[in-house]
Order: C-alpha cells, then structure tokens, then sequence
C-alpha cells in the first residue's frame, strides 16, 4: 500500500544531516555530502531535476515561504492580471470589499545571521501560470494572468497554490460601472503565512475622473496580522500606486 | 642659431592670414588642452551618468560631448591664431566642388547618420528586420558613417546609414508582445470545432509562454484542394519568440495525431477514361 506524503509547512527548518520535503507534485531533498556541505536536489512536476551544492560545515537553516507568482515559466513583468469568475458591479458612490484567490510561487530561503538569500524557487500549480496582456498589443502591459475565483473568508487558499487577498473597490465615478479584472503591480505587496495557508497585502482599486478621463487608480494597503511575513524573493520596488485606462 | 631660426619663422604668410609661431604653439596648446577636456568630461560622463541612462542614449551623448568640446576648441584656437577662412574658402570653392561629388556618399551617411541619431528608429538591443535587403538581427548601434546589426547567427552586419535610413524597418520587439501564426491542414472527413478545442487545449497547457489573453486564434483559412487549412494565431511576450515558434507546429501535429485526427498530405483521385 502506497504512504500517503504529508505536504511540508512553510516555515524555518533547521537541517543537521538530512531533510524531505514534499508539496504538491515537487519534491525536495537536502543531505549532508560530506563535511564540507550539504547537496540540495529539487524534483519539479514537469520532471526537471535541480541539484546545487551548499557549503557548510556546521548545520543550515532553510526558510520555505510563499513568493510573489512571477516567475514561472520566466520573469518577464511585475504586474500580475487577476480575472474574476463573477463581474461585481458597483453603483454611482459605492464601495466594497471581498476575497479573492491569487496564486503563488514558493521560494526556498538560505537564512544566515539575519540574512535571508533567496535559493531556489518552484511552482506547485505550472499549468495555470501564464501570460496576458492588458491593453492594445502596442502600449499595453505584459502580465502574469490569472482567473480567479471570489471566496468568502481569509483561510480560503489553496495550500501551495494559492493566497487569499481582500480587494476594496470604490466607485467615485458618476455612473455604476461592472469590474472583472484587476491589474497591479505585485511586486509592492507582501506575503504573510500561517503553517500552509498565505494571505496577501490588501488592494484599493478606485474609480475615478480627471476631467473628461475616467481611470482607475490601484495601490496596496498593508495587511494587519500575526501571521509570519514571508523574505521578498525579487528586490522591493517602491511603486506606490499606478493609473491605468477605463475599458 | 635658434634665434636665427624663430626670427625667420616668427611671422609667416598662409592663404592670405598672418601666423606668428607663438599663436601657432597657443593654438596647438589650445587645442591639445580640448582634446584633453574632451576625453576628461566623456570618461566623467560615461563613469557617473551613462550607467543611469539607456545605453544608446548614453552613446549619443558621450559622442556629442566628446565632439562637441573638440569644435569649441577648434573655434578657440582660429579666433586666437586670426585665421580667416574666407581666403581659404574662394581658393578652395572648385577643390571643394570636386571633393563633393568625389565624397558624395560620405557625407549622406554621415547626414543620414545623424537623422537617425536624431529619430531614433530602434533601441540599442532591440531585434530589427529590414524587408527590403532580407537582413534580421540585433541593432547595435550607428556610426559616423554606418549601422550595425548583429545578425540572429552571431555575425555583424554593417549597413551604410544612407542605406538603413531611406530602408523598410520592422522593429520586432518595441511592443511588449508579438504574435506568431501557424497552419495546419486537417481531412475533410473530420470535425473541425473538435480539432480547434484539441488544438486549444493542447496549446494552453503544453506552452505556457503562449498568452491567455488575448487568447490564441484559430481561423478557417482555406478549403484546400487536400485538407482544410487552419491558421493558428499566438501571442507570446516580445524576447520569447524562441520559446514560442519552433516548437508551435510540432506540438499541434502530435495533439492532432494523439486525437486520432488526419493531417492529409496532397492526393489526386484520377479517372481513367475507357472506350465503349
């Protein structure tokens, strides 16, 4: 009879001779080689083997922690596309907030003194990360795109998969307007993690008018919670908000 | 003896100006101290404020203030030393009506040069196709007199900038995506909303560098004489093209295949007629 794996946690794992890991279609395995350092090898889900050496004579702390979804198959933006499943439509003045799903990477951190240097990084979920653009093929923004579902509460992710963030939508428009997407850039929001569940910085989405432009203007809110913060797998860029066109 | 010799050349005659051999060492020395400038604020140039700007921008720049310090110079060193040019010119007028068709070519790239300089038709890096003289490849950069376009095999091109200027260009990768087409030919017999929902199924989960929005296209392109040509359409991020392309026909043949869906290849069905 077939052992059924228990998915690893995110969290600090101390590793003196050998540690496995297992999540969702990737496996991963550190060992001591020999007295000089330890050897890492990844299995991903599309059978591509990783192997690094790391030297260390005495034991290592790795971090595993949910990363910004960016760079799988490779990093090609900052912005991520999020297409709801259910068009929220808000009325002249409105404004409201809900849960969505947003998918994540994981990232494998070396932690050192109070330093964390990013190691390696996978995706459990590879067939559902892709590409999509925002806006006419010319002038438009390269994105990483995802559809997402709507969910009712903050421990409604997917372990490994996927995070929950809590969109606020304002409607400072003169009419009522329907919105089935949100495009940001997610590279000024942080991942907080409780054993395997991942809640994301909260995003403001407003509409508004500048003269006879209508936009929508995007910037992130800084989720309050005891939940662990996860280390910034790219450099933090300091965008704080960003205006992008009406459809 | 030096006297002699300083007393002799102290003042001298050139096409109608008046040298003497101390403004001709002031103006060596003004000269000589541009040139040194020049190489000072370019080296100052490209070590604090190029690393912060575009590469090309930064090339330009470093250029138009080398050159730039070096003509300032040159002015300096004629109004220091007198020297009037219109001499120079009336004497030289039919040398230089000579020279100029003789250098016709040169100066028009050299004109030509600086209009591109100034218009900007790609970015040092950006990948360029010119239709016209079948040359695709990497841009590089432009030169006093030419262009150069690293070609897709590693070797560089040097076109005339005349030639680039007056050229067709197809910059390929200024827009954030680019879309690639395909064709394939299924039978007549078999289903052709089927074979697209293979086609798009296949394509989304085996290449994930094929854009989901906007998503890819299928259209009916052609009744053929043996199939019915489908044309696929995929848009993909700029720099992927490698990673798109290639491979974008192999895969919708093998989903094809493993659907069990004929891919014809050209027939004739030839009546023999007989005799009564």
């Amino acid at each position: 009879m077939e052992q059924t794996k228990e998915f690893a946690k995110y969290g600090v794992y101390e590793v003196e001779d050998r540690l496995e890991l297992f999540f969702p279609s990737v496996e991963v395995r550190i060992s001591r080689d020999d007295e000089k350092g330890f050897s890492y090898l990844r299995k991903d889900a599309e059978g591509n083997v990783i192997e690094k050496i790391i030297p260390s004579k005495s034991k290592i702390k790795l971090e595993v922690a949910p990363i910004r979804p960016l760079n799988y198959p490779a990093h090609r933006t900052s912005f991520v596309y999020l297409k709801f499943n259910k068009e929220v439509y808000l009325s002249k003045g409105a404004s409201t907030s809900f849960l969505v799903r947003c998918p994540i990477e994981i990232g494998i951190f070396l932690v050192h003194d109070s330093h964390k240097d990013s190691m390696d990084w996978f995706t459990c979920d590879p067939s559902n990360s892709r590409f999509g653009l925002y806006g006419a093929p010319d002038t438009g923004k390269l994105c990483k795109y995802y559809k997402v579902p709507i969910v009712k509460n903050e421990l409604d992710s997917h372990p490994y998969h996927s995070c929950v963030m809590r969109v606020n939508f304002e409607n400072l428009l003169e009419r009522g307007y329907s919105i089935t997407k949100a495009i940001f850039p997610i590279t000024d929001h942080f991942l907080f993690y409780k054993e395997d569940r991942v809640q994301l910085d909260s995003l403001q989405v407003t509409l508004r008018k500048r003269m006879a432009v209508e936009y929508v203007e995007t910037a992130e809110l800084r989720l309050q919670t005891d939940w662990t913060k996860s280390p910034s797998w790219e450099k933090d860029t300091e965008t704080p908000s960003m205006e992008m066109g009406l459809e | 003896m030096f006297e002699e010799v300083f007393e002799q050349l102290d003042s001298f005659t050139i096409a109608g100006s008046e040298f003497s051999l101390f403004s001709l060492i002031m103006g060596g020395i003004i000269m000589l101290v541009g040139f040194g400038i020049a190489r000072i604020a370019r080296s100052l140039f490209n070590k604090y404020y190029a690393p912060v700007l575009p590469e090309h921008t930064a090339k330009n720049f470093g250029k138009l203030i080398y050159f730039g310090i070096i003509i300032v110079s040159f002015l300096v060193f004629t109004t220091s030393t007198g020297v009037d040019f219109s001499g120079l010119l009336v004497a030289g007028g039919i040398l230089g009506i000579v020279i100029g068709f003789a250098t016709q070519s040169v100066v028009s790239n050299l004109i030509s040069g600086i209009f591109l300089l100034i218009e900007k038709p790609a970015k040092q890096g950006d990948s360029v196709e010119l239709p016209d003289s079948n040359i695709s490849g990497s841009f590089v950069d432009v030169g006093t007199f030419s262009t150069r376009v690293r070609k897709f095999d590693g070797t560089i091109m040097r076109i005339p900038n005349e030639k680039f200027f007056t050229s067709n260009i197809r910059v390929l990768t200024d827009s954030p995506v680019r879309r690639h087409e395909a064709m394939i030919g299924i039978a007549y017999k078999e289903d052709i909303q089927g074979a697209i929902e293979v086609l798009r199924k296949t394509i989304s989960s085996r290449m994930p560098y094929v854009l989901h929005e906007p998503e890819p296209e299928f259209r009916i392109e052609e009744l053929g004489d043996s199939s019915i040509n489908i044309l696929i359409l995929v848009w993909h991020p700029k720099q992927d093209w490698g990673k798109v392309a290639p491979s974008l026909l192999t895969i919708a043949k093998n989903a094809l295949d493993d659907a069990g869906i004929e891919i014809p290849f050209p027939q004739r069905v030839i009546w023999k007629g007989e005799k009564e």
